[in-house]
């Protein structure tokens, strides 16, 4: 058997249900009087079991459709054989932005969290997303970039033909003109928004990705009892905390140490003098 | 292709012929130069106080000295001080020992990921305080010289600012002081990339790359600078070498120059966030928002006489972001001295050697 043919029946089948399900509501059917059983057959055991199982047909095909309705990516999904075969093909994975691809590894990632499913998973396929999704920017940033490139060889052509410029006479004044008009034309489009922008996302997505790629790292540590570069950061964090605070206390023992001795006015001691002025003060009483 | 190319054939076999003389003997002489002969940073000093990765070096004296003051130089941590003392015959440091002044340098060293956690606050009310502190000790003084680098001149500002009873005067080169003046001005399209592509990160941005790297990669830097420079960065080891592959000398500039680039340090992550978020993009410097060990850093403080030197086709710092310091400072002797050439020429290039050096010690003696 072919599987691949699989889909194409599966689809035929939800069409058709669907098409039974619509005609069911235009009919002014409701949900209710289809999904309920009617009364209990008079007939015979075999007209009883035949009208269970009808019944039992239709409920699934109604909760299908209900679902269906509820969760539209499903809905939309074309997993018929082409999509299939797009899934497979190494030449369809190094494009940027690979659509089905894409959609599919959202479904996935974006999907219910379950405590103790498929962490591992869950944070291979994200990577896999962030790749892609900086696969998308570079392509976008180089856009941007190509398109600078040709409009100075542009100008560079523009530049060769214009009569009132004096001649080109070596080589080099000819390596000369190009060099400061590409340059000229790189740096008006480095100032522009477009390519900010595009610098940034590409910068912002290289960056995801690689922090994706160190949960990956990091999970594949605890797992092999290797300490990650998050604890590491910690324990420097920790270090950095304790070096700043002893520079401060010793700074602070420096500073005291600097201070002049105190100097009483009197012979005596300030907390006897505190506590000779507390027996006067009883005594006054 | 066109009626402009009018090449002569005979200039063209001429120019041939010339481009493969230049080629031959520029491989020969690159064949012959090893790396002992491309060495940077050789004026003689010695270690004198170390905390953590930051080294104070002292130079050895050249001369009598005619600035009783030591003078301590702070370059920042994007790039390196090396960069002022590149050459024999092209360096800050020789240029002012030979004039009699007692240098001392920071040296901040690698950074790696292990110091991802250092803030400004801890460069400036720290390490370089330790350093000054040091200084005063040995020389029994109350307050020295400061002289700062592009970043390290921030550095020296906010440390003027919070301590300036240590600071005898402030001297600024190439430093940014309003993070915002690239804006509506007629400067040419390479002046203040950095400004703006700083501006085009929003925050999160920022936390996020340093929170995936650690620190900010000095690699990533370098690339940001080779975007002023487009065609001249694509084109440095191919017309850029050709240029001055014949000449021992130039030659030996630019590959000693390539030394220096090559040696980018990361910057730490929790100072760059503030680099960038606070000045780049708050501009909280001239604002008068910036804090510092639970200090604002008020530059009304800076009332020690201030020279402020710029470069007048600097593109990564432009002009008008040193200048705005005059309107910020309280300091009624503040000096403005601009220097022909770009942001790295003005310490290298033969043209400014002599207007530096000199320019700076005789504000000094004159202040000491």
């Amino acid at each position: 058997m072919n599987w691949f043919d699989a889909p194409d029946g599966w689809l035929k089948y939800w069409t058709e249900n669907q098409k039974s399900l619509f005609q069911a509501l235009a009919e002014g059917k409701t949900a209710a009087s289809w999904m309920t059983p009617g009364e209990a057959p008079a007939g015979s055991f075999e007209d009883w079991t035949r009208q269970m199982s009808e019944f039992s047909r239709r409920s699934v095909e109604s909760w299908t459709a209900l679902a269906k309705q509820g969760w539209p990516m499903l809905a939309g999904s074309d997993a018929d054989r082409s999509s299939l075969q797009q899934l497979f093909d190494p030449a369809v994975w190094s494009r940027t932005g690979a659509g089905r691809f894409d959609l599919a590894l959202e479904r996935l990632t974006e999907g219910p969290t379950y405590a103790t499913l498929w962490d591992l998973d869950r944070k291979l396929l994200n990577a896999q997303r962030l790749w892609l999704k900086r696969s998308e920017d570079i392509a976008a940033y180089q856009a941007i970039v190509q398109a600078a490139w040709r409009r100075a060889i542009q100008r560079f052509v523009d530049a060769l033909n214009d009569p009132k410029a004096p001649p080109l006479k070596s080589g080099r004044e000819f390596l000369d003109l190009w060099i400061a008009t590409a340059n000229a034309c790189l740096l008006e489009m480095h100032r522009s928004d477009e390519f900010l922008e595009a610098q940034r996302k590409m910068t912002r997505s290289a960056t995801e990705y690689r922090l994706q790629e160190r949960e990956i790292a990091e999970a594949f540590c605890a797992m092999h009892h290797i300490p990650t570069r998050t604890e590491m950061d910690e324990v420097q964090r920790a270090v950095y905390e304790l070096r700043r605070e002893l520079r401060a206390l010793q700074r602070k023992g420096e500073g005291e140490l600097a201070k002049p001795a105190p100097t009483p006015r009197s012979g005596k001691r300030p907390a006897a003098k505190a506590k000779a002025k507390r027996k006067a003060r009883r005594v006054g009483s | 292709m066109t009626g402009r190319v009018q090449v002569d054939p005979q200039r063209a076999f001429a120019e041939i012929a010339e481009f493969n003389r230049t080629l031959a003997q520029g491989l020969s002489l690159l064949d012959k130069t090893r790396d002992r002969d491309v060495q940077i940073a050789t004026t003689p000093k010695r270690e004198v106080f170390r905390q953590d990765k930051t080294v104070l070096y002292h130079y050895e004296p050249m001369a009598k000295r005619e600035v009783k003051v030591p003078v301590l130089v702070v370059y920042g941590l994007i790039g390196r001080y090396t960069m002022a003392d590149l050459q024999e015959d092209r360096s800050l440091m020789r240029n002012m020992l030979g004039q009699g002044v007692d240098l001392y340098v920071v040296d901040w060293g690698s950074p790696t990921r292990t110091d991802r956690w250092l803030t400004l606050d801890d460069y400036i009310d720290g390490y370089l305080h330790e350093c000054i502190l040091h200084i005063c000790r040995e020389h029994e003084l109350e307050a020295i010289h400061l002289l700062g680098i592009c970043e390290g001149g921030v550095f020296t500002l906010c440390y003027a600012a919070l301590h300036p009873e240590r600071v005898k005067s402030l001297t600024l080169t190439i430093t940014p002081v309003d993070f915002h003046a690239d804006q509506n001005t007629s400067a040419p399209l390479h002046h203040g990339l950095i400004n703006l592509w700083a501006r085009s990160l929003s925050p999160e941005d920022i936390d996020r790359m340093i929170e995936a790297n650690g620190n900010l990669p000095g690699d990533l830097m370098s690339f940001v600078f080779s975007m002023m420079t487009p065609l001249s960065s694509l084109t440095k080891y191919s017309v850029g070498l050709f240029d001055v592959m014949r000449d021992e000398k130039k030659l030996l500039n630019f590959l000693r120059m390539e030394k220096w680039l090559a040696d980018r340090p990361d910057h730490p992550g929790e100072a760059a966030k503030q680099w960038l978020k606070d000045l780049y993009q708050d501009n909280k410097l001239v604002a008068g928002e910036l804090e510092l060990s639970g200090r604002r850093v008020d530059l009304a403080q800076v009332r020690m006489p201030v020279l402020n030197i710029f470069a007048q086709d600097d593109h990564i710092i432009p002009p008008k972001s040193s200048q705005a310091l005059r309107q910020h400072v309280g300091t009624k002797d503040y000096t403005e001295l601009p220097l022909p050439g770009g942001h790295v020429g003005v310490f290298v290039s033969g043209k400014s050697q002599g207007i530096l050096g000199s320019g700076i010690v005789k504000w000094l003696k004159a202040r000491d």
